[in-house]
């Protein structure tokens, strides 16, 4: 008995590890530990042997079975992974470029949007959308621009037919359909909507009618801000603006406020900003955008009080931050789509 | 603008400012500098008188001398090398000393140096007029003719320099279109006291002429609110003396003779447009101002016939127009050299009807200019004033002693209460009273104090100040506003979100990046003649006022810019797989009502022959599906069981291409597949093109349910799986199939405890055993219950029920 347990063994040692298959193990570990296997027919026999005999024949066979059932699991697992490595096919050569689909890009001036909108979401404000299409009282009358203002001419703003509808962008009264010629209209319909305290950003297309050169385009991107609030001051507009060119140009940018006009603030003022390492244009005034304290009658227009609250507004051009942000020389770039141009911007 | 600085010296003792610091001085007051320019010589540092002691030929040159000049009444005269030929020993002419820096014709920095030319010390440099930046003329030295003292700088000599500034003015500051006006700014910002010119002439004013020149002056129009006429007679017309001349010129306007120069001069000193009429051309001695009558024709000074429509304000005489009122006269009054008697007109005309009139017929004057924007109504008397006092001092003549004027000026001072308190409020930071009352004083605004109250008295001249918020911005701008304090920016926690519009953009625009998809810009505006081939009711789109005929209209789709986009990139050769853009769109309806629709579109076209090691799978039909429903997924819409039709618009390529929503109906449309290869034939594309557009109205990106999922518990228990494979026409829908699968299972499935967890098609199959015309599609149905694990004799009972349900319509294929 004792010969034939270990002749079993000595089988299983050997033919296991050089199974190629899983059937070839299965069949293998069926012909010993199966019904009908040689270890089985051992076991079959203790009933016949000597009393005495029985209970170390039972052990021999035991420890048998424990020492070949793990070669029965080691060689499919061994099988298993060369079936896995198999699969992998030939090993490539590392060095080779990629061949599927590159990552794409985002445009750059929608991560300068997403620049300048992450940079006040910190500080509490939160976009507003409205839409390009709108009418003459929502861009210039509610916004103090009074109808013979030159920014109301037909030289300069794009004008719809007169007996042009839509159904989606609401008149005042009876006004004419303009494409908006800044995204200023956005603070009207927002401060209409939503009231007051209010603090927002819309950024969005806005339209000029204006011949396309380096630096003109017939339609460009602002950024609207506006925060009106009981008792904002001058002093938070001016704080907004440090924080906003400090946070693009680095901790040494400055501002300064150059005063203008503009109908819907008062006071008005460009803003110039200066920063070290812009190349050429370093450590100089650059003119850069528009901005004031709200104008009492804006205000008026939409329903709020003027003695109550208070507020400021401002426009930021967004093709002109990123032609200083990445040294651009010719706003075109931005419409060509050239992807040797779109894949120099990471965002 | 261009205002001289000299000029602006005769209103404010501003000499001992230099020209740079009032142009940085200006822009801070409001006030833009364009550009500055220095007319004459311009300020030279080491540049002085020398004469010259002797002349020696050069030893290596023939045509240089060597000279001894002295620059010094007390130091040793210096050698100097010179190539000129002009002058002779004796001779003063100006000197450049070693460090002295002259103005390279390039526009940049002619250093001098001690240097050796020929082997000879030169230290310095004898120079032309060239050389100095005083004209062009280099035929040689600068013989200074008046023999200046040796060692004059030279700037000494030619004092006849001016900086001219070109100033822009923001429409506000119709007070500052003048010397007088910017001169009290600079005034204001340095404190220094502003001087008007004395008049002498003080006229009586009588609303009916004296007769002389005129009988009768009148205005019919509220477009004319106060007109004036001054009568001079007996005056010599002669060009202008030569200080007139100059200051004209140095502003850039031309000298004609002197009555017309002196009415610019006084619009270019006060900034009221005055007319100089010839008194024997105004027809019947009369003068009156009305609307024009339609068609009524006009010859101007400039040779130009207009024909006028009732908008249009005319100073007539007794037979007909002969100035268009504000903005030019006629040809047939104007001042000649024959004129004895003149009749100066001060007016004052409305702003918004100069400025109508002057776009409408393209007629753009000094004198349009500012009344456009508001001159001081005021002045008007004082400027005709002061023109009489100069046509007397430069054309002689008598001046009648009433000057006509008809009318009242439409504004004059006004009182605006502010307090401080309130300014403090507005402002941020703290201010004394005296400093809004030095600021207000300065500017020439009386200020009475009445506790913390300042009663402000805001002259006729500022037209656009009369709230205490505008008092706040005049305070400001003279202050200075960098002496706002700076502050920290404050931040306030709100429970306002983003617009889901531009979070779904910011969504959208990653998920495509991450896909290989290149973000683009497309101009909003198109070409009407290129859309209206492939999009429908574009006539409606179009714009009232185009400037250009290839942007006269709003596009109805991204998809045009976006084939711009792929043609000019495979033309250039670029390397891409595809782009996609977000923007704004437009679509008019049938009747021609436009709704604005925010939409994504996506086109993808990459080189089926670029060569690489190892070849991929090509974009096809689905992998536009894929994009697009994968988009509108990121929108928030399950498109897993829409009933996609068949795409017939031009755009897209019949059979290849598939639609699905209306803007009415579920506020959104979607569109993708493959480009028409008539339309990519047209554009100039040889490669097919995959593309889809999403196009949707704003508020259905505010709609999507994203993020406030609720959780659905699953089944602990296996699935059971069973195919069939069914015959059906190639014409045939898969989509109809499976919602028949499903609608029979769902009968079937009744009352039995399980349900049909999912059909997904995993064959199909053309061929033997199918026939002709038919296609046979494979299914995996798979069963499921959430309380057993299901046994086979319950899941085939309701399989086989479902196949023999299947079977009365259809030919089930054995598997």
């Amino acid at each position: 008995m004792e010969d034939k347990i270990n002749d079993i063994l000595e089988k299983a040692k050997s033919a296991l590890p050089a199974a190629k298959t899983k059937t070839e193990v299965a069949n293998i570990g069926a012909s010993i530990t199966g019904p009908n296997g040689e270890l089985t027919a051992l076991m079959k026999l203790i009933p016949t042997l000597d009393k005495s005999a029985r209970p170390a024949a039972g052990k021999l066979i035991n420890a048998a079975k424990r020492e070949i059932e793990p070669l029965i699991a080691n060689a499919y697992a061994r099988i298993e992974s060369e079936e896995m490595a198999t699969a992998l096919g030939e090993k490539p050569d590392i060095s080779l470029p990629t061949i599927d689909i590159a990552k794409g890009t985002i445009h750059p001036l929608t991560i300068t949007v997403r620049r300048i909108c992450d940079i006040f979401k910190r500080a509490g404000f939160t976009v507003a959308e409205a839409t390009d299409l709108e009418t003459e009282w929502f861009c210039f009358d509610a916004l103090n621009t009074p109808p013979d203002h030159p920014a109301r001419d037909a030289q300069d703003t794009l004008f719809m037919p007169r007996n042009t509808r839509a159904s989606n962008v609401s008149k005042h009264s009876d006004e004419l359909y303009i494409l908006r010629s800044h995204t200023s209209s956005v603070q009207i319909r927002a401060m209409i909507k939503e009231g007051a305290p209010i603090k927002i950003l819309a950024p969005g297309r806005a339209f000029r009618r204006d011949t396309v050169d380096a630096t003109h385009s017939a339609n460009f991107h602002q950024i609207e801000g506006l925060y009106v609030d009981r008792n904002v001051k001058l002093t938070d507009l001016k704080s907004a603006l440090d924080y906003l060119f400090k946070n693009l140009f680095g901790s040494s940018a400055k501002t300064r406020l150059r005063p203008s006009f503009f109908p819907f603030t008062e006071p008005s003022f460009e803003v110039d900003f200066m920063a070290s390492d812009l190349g050429r244009l370093s450590d100089r005034w650059i003119e850069i955008l528009g901005c004031g304290m709200v104008d009492p009658n804006v205000l008026s227009n939409v329903g709020l009080d003027p003695d109550t609250f208070s507020g400021y507004a401002f426009g930021i051009g967004v093709e002109r931050i990123a032609l200083l942000m990445h040294s651009i020389d010719d706003i075109r770039h931005f419409y060509s789509n050239d992807t040797r141009f779109l894949k120099q911007f990471a965002y | 603008m261009k205002i001289s600085l000299k000029w602006l010296n005769k209103y404010a003792d501003i000499s001992d400012l230099s020209a740079d610091e009032i142009a940085e001085a200006l822009p801070m007051l409001g006030l833009e500098v364009e550009n500055v320019e220095t007319i004459g010589l311009k300020p030279l540092n080491d540049v002085i008188v020398g004469e010259i002691l002797s002349r020696e030929q050069h030893p290596n040159a023939d045509k240089l001398g060597v000279c001894m000049v002295r620059v010094d009444s007390v130091k040793e005269p210096i050698q100097i090398v010179c190539g000129a030929t002009n002058y002779k020993v004796g001779d003063r002419v100006p000197v450049a000393l070693p460090g002295a820096k002259l103005p390279a014709p390039d526009g940049g920095v002619f250093e001098i140096k001690v240097s050796r030319l020929r082997g000879v010390e030169s230290n310095g440099m004898m120079c032309s007029a060239r050389e100095l930046g005083l004209g062009t003329d280099h035929s040689g030295l600068l013989i200074l003719a008046e023999r200046p003292e040796i060692g004059t700088p030279i700037n000494d000599v030619f004092k006849d320099s001016d900086t001219v500034f070109e100033i822009e003015l923001t429409a506000n500051r119709g007070d500052c279109l003048s010397h007088i006006g910017v001169a009290r700014e600079i005034a204001a910002k340095f404190g220094r006291k502003l001087k008007k010119p004395e008049l002498k002439y003080t006229p009586l004013y009588s609303e009916k002429p004296d007769g002389a020149l005129l009988e009768s002056v009148e205005s019919q129009t509220a477009n004319c609110p106060l007109y004036t006429a001054a009568s001079i007679k007996g005056v010599k017309i002669a060009p202008s003396p030569e200080w007139l001349r100059r200051d004209l010129e140095s502003v850039g306007l031309r000298s004609i003779n002197n009555v017309v120069d002196v009415t610019n001069y006084v619009l270019m000193e006060y900034g009221q447009p005055l007319h100089a009429f010839d008194a024997s051309k105004i027809r019947g001695k009369k003068i009156s101002v009305r609307q024009a009558l339609d068609g009524e024709k006009i010859r101007t000074l400039d040779g130009k016939e207009h024909s006028l429509t009732p908008e249009a304000t005319l100073i007539c005489d007794g037979e007909g127009p002969v100035a268009l009122a504000g903005i030019m006269g006629g040809l047939d009054s104007e001042v000649t050299d024959d004129t004895l008697d003149v009749v100066i007109e001060s007016a004052y005309f409305n702003p918004g009807n100069v400025r109508a009139t002057s776009r409408k017929y393209a007629i753009n004057t000094d004198s349009s200019y500012r009344f456009a924007r508001d001159v001081d109504p005021q002045s008007t008397l004082e400027a005709s004033r002061r023109a009489v006092d100069l046509i007397l001092e430069t054309a002689g003549g008598s001046v009648c002693e009433t000057t006509c004027k008809v009318g009242n000026a439409p504004r004059g001072d006004r009182i605006v209460e502010i307090a401080i308190p309130y300014m403090i409020d507005r402002l941020g930071f703290e201010i004394s009273q005296e400093d809004a009352v030095k600021a207000f004083e300065s500017l020439g605004f009386g200020v009475s104090a009445c506790g913390e109250k300042l009663s402000v008295c805001v002259p006729s001249f500022r037209s656009e100040v009369d709230r205490p918020i505008d008092l706040v911005e005049e305070f400001v701008r003279i202050y200075g506003t960098e002496k706002i304090p700076e502050t920290e920016m404050a931040g306030t926690a709100g429970l306002r979100d983003d617009d889901r519009l531009f979070k779904y953009n910011c969504a959208v625009a990653d998920f495509l990046a991450a896909r290989g998809l290149n973000e683009c810009q497309n101009y909003t505006l198109r070409d009407s003649a290129k859309i209206s081939k492939t999009h429908a009711n574009t006539e409606y789109l179009k714009l009232a006022n185009p400037l250009t005929s290839d942007q006269d209209s709003l596009r109805p789709s991204l998809l045009d810019g976006l084939l711009d986009t792929v043609l000019l990139n495979i033309s250039n050769g670029n390397d891409f797989y595809g782009f996609f853009e977000n923007g704004k769109i437009f679509r008019p309806d049938a009747g021609g009502e436009i709704c604005e629709l925010a939409a994504t579109a996506f086109a993808i076209a990459p080189d089926p022959s670029k060569r690489v090691w190892e070849k991929r799978g090509s974009p096809d039909f689905f992998t536009a599906k894929e994009f697009a429903c994968d988009i509108l997924g990121v929108l928030g819409i399950d498109a897993s069981r829409f009933n996609f039709q068949a795409s017939r618009e031009p755009m897209w390529q019949e059979g290849f291409s598939a639609a699905f929503g209306s803007e009415k109906r579920e506020g959104f449309t979607v569109r993708f597949g493959a480009i028409s290869a008539a339309h990519l034939r047209d554009l100039g594309i040889g490669r097919t093109v995959y593309a889809g557009e999403i196009a949707f109205k704003p508020e259905v990106a505010g709609r999507s349910k994203k993020g406030s999922e609720k959780f659905r518990p699953f089944s602990q228990f296996p699935a059971a799986s069973r195919d069939v494979a069914i015959i059906v026409g190639n014409e045939e829908n898969a989509a109809d199939v499976e919602s028949e699968i499903r609608r029979i299972a769902k009968q079937k499935l009744k009352g039995k405890g399980f349900d049909l967890e999912s059909v997904e098609l995993f064959d199909i199959y053309r061929g033997k055993g199918v026939g002709e015309e038919c296609k046979s599609l494979a299914y995996a149905l798979s069963f499921r219950s959430a309380e057993k694990t299901l046994q086979t004799d319950e899941v085939n009972g309701v399989f086989d029920a479902i196949c023999a349900e299947l079977s009365k319509k259809r030919k089930l294929r054995a598997s």
